[in-house]
């Protein structure tokens, strides 16, 4: 099978007057996991936004590819088609519109050339909810209505599993999370792995890096790319910490 | 004539409805002069063979209502000329209690909205009204056993008049407001029920009501009687939907023809339409069914159709030892059709289908294109394949040594053509044909399209020359005569089968277009349409000449109509094709009218009781619809309130419950779509008149392109109502800048030891939830559907399911609308 490759090309965005990311180049191939680490207000979330689509950011300059299909022309629902995922920090709610209903909906968007039994799909969902741990009721309660902030992050990587994106980005989804869930979130994050999705996983900790070890690693300090690496960055980081790009190391260090 | 059966009435109901043109009455049995007088409502309660309690009532009431000023703090009422309406109007002498009773005409409306199935199926009974009065009610008898009583408001004054008298005006009085006061001056139908002491009706009951013309008021009076401890659940309410016109290459909805596009007309040709006309509709509609049942259409009485009258081409035989009249192949095929008015048309009459003429070859089309394209339409789609992650060709047959040489046919033909193609035998031994060229892939995405329900043939294909279409319908079907697996049919018989309306309207006309008419109908179970013909004309009812077809009339089905209809003005040609059939451009202006719709319902609630009362509206948007509804209700009893308001231009109402006994609770929910020029004046009332009494009232409105949602509400709670409570929560939801809605809840809590809570929302959808719901793929308008109508699940969930349907279709249908402006 040919990879499927998400490729994030010399990207520059702003928001409003502000240029936020700067010739921000990743490359991610079906069944890698790349972490993007970096201090707040760095840029991580913005990288996030602007591959979904979301009209607040500007692309400056740069490429958005999936495979051949530049992500750049197509509209916010057009990316999720083309297999894109993006699992939000803060994820919102809608009241009354049922998790099911919705869940049901986007599949078919997602997948329309796949006749969908509704019955084994129900059934589908409410493993997974077993599962994340999450009670079976979500499946008829209004999206995210009075989920607490762990709750919603596990929905997030519950929706990763059953709609089968190609690329995943993951926005701090360990934020928020206790031990228990960090753990089952992980194991959701090398489940879509094998099953042959590319994940960046962003992420201020390092914490969630020791349950799913990371194939590639990149600093984002000051909406650039200060050093990318290979999964052993991730623990020097954690030694030395964001201050150490602070003194004007700009230019990437590759291990 | 031959009647449908219920199938077949089914199969009719499916097929899209039509709305145009314009109106006259059934002729009424007796007819009230317009305006209101004395003299009027002594004649009125004369007609009704009243006792004289009920008519010094009414003379009471008339006099209360001229005393009273039009209300002035809501919505503009000014256009309401009270001279004007038509009070009283009685279609029918008789009433019926079984619909093997009920007139032909009425019957069949009622048998259109399903009334008659929906009663076998969950209702312990109906009441069905039209213009002022009950002309059917039916109770299962099981229910009549335990002394339940559910008939119209007429019959109960007659029959039940202590019952009625002792509960008459006592929770709304004519003093209430001007409404009240009129409809209690000349209130005429609605429905009595009366639910005795301890009887659970745990099937609930149904009134429907139609309103005919226009200028006319409908003033219903509906009174609920729960014995102590009894309970019941009393549904009001109606539904309706939408055309195909010829467009030539397609057929689209009438209501989606514009300005400047071209339409089809009776002379095969194509012509420009000069203006679109769009009006509200209060009347008789008339289902033309010809033989062939999927082209049934509906059209005002008015409307001039295009057709030989039967008689005229009849010729005398004499059979046994009378004269009998047969119809004549000769006189019908020498006759000259004629625009008659649909009114005048009958059972047996021709109509006049119409194939289009004229054509425009495209050499890219050669036969052996033709042929793909025909095997395609019939066999084949297209899907992404993951692996090559491009677009794949795929063509399915089945196993039979005749599908594999069909098969490997194909596979050369298309190797042929110098497009990539290969063949395979599946592990079930059916064959595949699969091609990746994309070219192909193209043409047949953009000739015939994807998906079995939605393909339909461009404008191209519909061009060209009848003998290149016919390749392409005859590789449709196949060899034999018949894509389908039924093998009933004789060797000149043709039988083609789709699941794509357009598709069979498409090829009736390419059919047409080579001779023959084809009969269409609707299988239901498999939700196919199949067409049917015989290459020799046989057991074909049709007559061509020319480049028409004269086809009798199978059945025509009257029905009261009432929502918008559209008309078409067409230069030159003054006639434009429904379904094929042609029918005349109308030239009458259009111009606007009203009707008033005041009722009253009056329930009692005794001790212990529950009624819940649920009513969904869709009058058209040229109603004004002001009903009070009130309860009053006693000691441990509970009253629910549920509505759901879609139509009309002007809304008032107020479900109120007067909580008069202790530990008495009420629930009113409501939701109000308030989009275009309407006004939605909806709320709840409620007193609390005794201790341990509860209330919850849930308001939710949405408003759209200039809509106006108001809530209005009164929350009282007396002193001495200790230990009560109530809540209110209104939520509104606004969907552009030029829509509104305001909020003027009236709360006074006299009583201290009462709780109470008031939680009002104006909101937008918000942005950040359409962007959330993108990013997983689903389109905007769609985006924005999922979250109105979750906005309004709390109460929709709450409807009976029919009619949170029609809720759900219609958002999604104003979201689409919305889809272009983001």
């Amino acid at each position: 099978m040919v990879p499927n490759v998400l490729i994030i090309k010399n990207l520059s965005v702003s928001v409003g007057d502000k240029e936020i990311l700067k010739d921000v180049t990743i490359t991610v191939k079906s069944g890698e996991v790349h972490a993007l680490m970096g201090p707040n207000g760095t840029g991580k979330s913005t990288l996030a936004h602007t591959v979904v689509g979301s009209v607040r950011y500007k692309v400056n300059s740069g490429d958005l590819l999936i495979n051949e299909v530049n992500l750049k022309d197509l509209q916010v629902y057009e990316r999720a088609r083309a297999g894109l995922f993006v699992a939000f920090q803060e994820p919102v709610s809608v009241q009354g519109l049922r998790f099911i209903n919705y869940l049901r909906t986007a599949y078919s968007s997602l997948h329309p050339d796949e006749k969908l039994e509704y019955k084994k799909f129900v059934e589908e969902v409410k493993e997974l909810l077993k599962y994340f741990g999450l009670d079976s009721s979500f499946i008829e309660r209004g999206l995210n209505d009075g989920l607490s902030g762990g709750e919603k992050k596990r929905m997030e990587a519950l929706q990763m599993l059953i709609l089968k994106p190609k690329f995943i980005i993951l926005d701090e989804i360990d934020s928020g999370l206790d031990v228990d869930a960090l753990r089952v979130v992980s194991k959701a994050i090398a489940r879509a792995k094998e099953n042959g999705a590319g994940i960046i996983i962003i992420t201020h900790y390092q914490r969630i890096l020791d349950y799913i070890k990371p194939d590639f690693v990149h600093v984002l300090i000051n909406g650039r790319i200060a050093e990318s690496g290979n999964g052993d960055l991730a623990k020097v980081i954690e030694e030395r910490g964001y201050e150490y790009y602070k003194g004007g190391e700009m230019s990437a260090k590759i291990e | 004539m031959q009647r449908l059966n219920e199938d077949e009435i089914d199969e009719v109901k499916k097929l899209n409805e039509i709305k145009y043109d314009f109106t006259t009455n059934l002729k009424p049995a007796y007819q009230a002069q317009k305006g209101l007088s004395r003299s009027v409502v002594e004649e009125m309660s004369r007609e009704k063979k009243e006792p004289e309690w009920m008519k010094n009532i009414r003379l009471k009431a008339l006099e209360i209502f001229f005393s009273k000023p039009v209300p002035t703090w809501g919505p503009d009422l000014s256009e309401l000329n009270f001279d004007d309406l038509t009070y009283y109007i009685r279609p029918e002498d008789r009433k019926a209690n079984n619909w093997e009773e009920v007139p032909k005409e009425i019957k069949d409306t009622f048998d259109k909205l399903g009334v008659p199935e929906m009663e076998k199926k969950y209702l312990a009974g109906s009441v069905a009204q039209l213009q002022s009065e009950g002309v059917y009610s039916r109770l299962k008898k099981q229910w009549e056993d335990k002394g339940v009583i559910f008939m119209d408001m007429d019959s109960a004054v007659q029959k039940h008049p202590d019952i009625v008298r002792e509960h008459f005006g006592k929770v709304v009085p004519p003093s209430d407001n001007k409404f009240a006061a009129l409809n209690t001056a000349v209130w005429s139908g609605g429905s009595f029920l009366y639910v005795p002491r301890g009887v659970h009706l745990d099937l609930p009951v149904q009134a429907y009501f139609r309103m005919n013309g226009a200028l006319e008021g409908q003033f219903e009076r509906t009174m609920i009687i729960s014995e102590p401890g009894g309970s019941v659940h009393y549904i009001e309410g109606c539904l309706p939907a939408e055309e195909l016109v010829s467009k030539g290459d397609s057929f689209v909805p009438i209501s989606a023809v514009g300005v400047s596009e071209n339409v089809m007309t009776h002379s095969g040709e194509s012509s420009n339409v000069t203006r679109t006309f769009v009006r509200p509709y209060d009347g008789t509609m008339l289902t033309f069914v010809p033989s062939s049942r999927g082209n049934a259409f509906r059209l005002t009485v008015e409307h001039p159709v295009l057709a030989i009258k039967r008689a005229s081409v009849v010729t005398a035989r004499k059979l046994g030892n009378g004269w009998t009249s047969v119809l004549s192949m000769q006189k019908l095929i020498s006759a000259k059709p004629d625009y008659i008015r649909a009114e005048k048309l009958e059972e047996g009459d021709f109509i006049v289908y119409v194939a289009p003429t004229g054509s425009r070859d495209d050499s890219k089309f050669t036969p052996e294109l033709l042929i793909v394209l025909g095997v395609y339409a019939s066999r084949g789609s297209i899907r992404y394949n993951e692996v090559r992650e491009a677009g794949e060709l795929v063509l399915s047959f089945g196993k039979s040594p005749k599908e594999r040489k069909m098969a490997t046919e194909l596979y050369e033909l298309t190797r042929s053509l110098g497009e990539e193609a290969s063949i395979s035998e599946n592990a079930d031994g059916k064959w595949t044909v699969t091609s990746h060229s994309q070219k192909l892939i193209d043409l047949c995405q953009t000739h015939v399209g994807n998906g079995d329900t939605v393909k339909k043939l461009s404008k191209v294909i519909m061009e060209l020359p009848p003998e290149k279409q016919k390749i392409l319908f005859e590789n449709y079907i196949g060899e034999g005569g018949t894509n389908s697996t039924d093998g009933s049919l004789k060797s000149d018989a043709v039988k083609a089968s789709t699941s794509s309306e357009l598709l069979a309207f498409q090829f009736q006309e390419i059919i047409a277009r080579n001779g023959f008419f084809a009969n269409i109908s609707f299988k239901k179970l498999r939700k196919v349409y199949v067409l049917k013909y015989t290459k020799d004309g046989r057991f074909s009812q049709a007559r061509k000449v020319g480049n028409n077809f004269y086809v009798p009339i199978r059945k025509i089905i009257r029905e009261r109509f009432k929502d918008k209809v559209y008309n078409l003005e067409v230069s030159n040609q003054n006639s434009y094709l429904v379904k094929g059939f042609a029918v005349h451009n109308c030239t009458a202006p259009t111009y606007s009218q009203y009707s008033l719709h005041a009722a009253i319902v009056e329930v009692y609630v005794k001790n212990g009781g529950k009624v819940r009362y649920t009513s969904v509206q869709n009058w058209s948007d040229n109603i004004i619809n002001g009903p009070t509804k009130r309860s009053w209700v006693e000691a441990n009893g509970r009253m629910e309130w549920v509505q759901g308001s879609l139509g009309s231009k002007i809304t008032m109402t107020y479900p109120s419950s007067i909580l008069r006994g202790e530990y008495a609770s009420t629930s009113n929910l409501n939701v109000a779509l308030g989009i275009g020029p309407v006004w939605k004046d909806n709320g709840a009332k409620v007193v609390h008149a005794a201790p341990h009494t509860s209330s919850k009232v849930v308001a939710k409105s949405i408003s759209g392109k200039g809509g106006m949602s108001v809530y209005r509400g009164q929350l009282r709670i007396n002193p001495g109502a200790y230990n009560s409570k109530a809540s209110v929560q209104c939520d509104a939801l606004i969907l552009d800048d030029i829509s509104k809605s305001n909020t003027y809840p009236h709360n006074e809590i006299l009583e201290e030891s009462a709780s109470f809570s008031h939680e009002a929302s104006v909101g937008k959808i918000s942005e950040d939830q359409v962007d959330y719901l993108m990013s997983r793929g689903i389109r905007e308008e769609d985006a924005r559907s999922l979250i109105v109508l979750g906005f309004l699940d709390d109460v929709l969930k709450e409807i009976p399911l029919e009619y949170s349907i029609e809720f759900n279709k219609l958002v999604k249908l104003e979201m689409n609308k919305y889809g272009a402006v983001g």
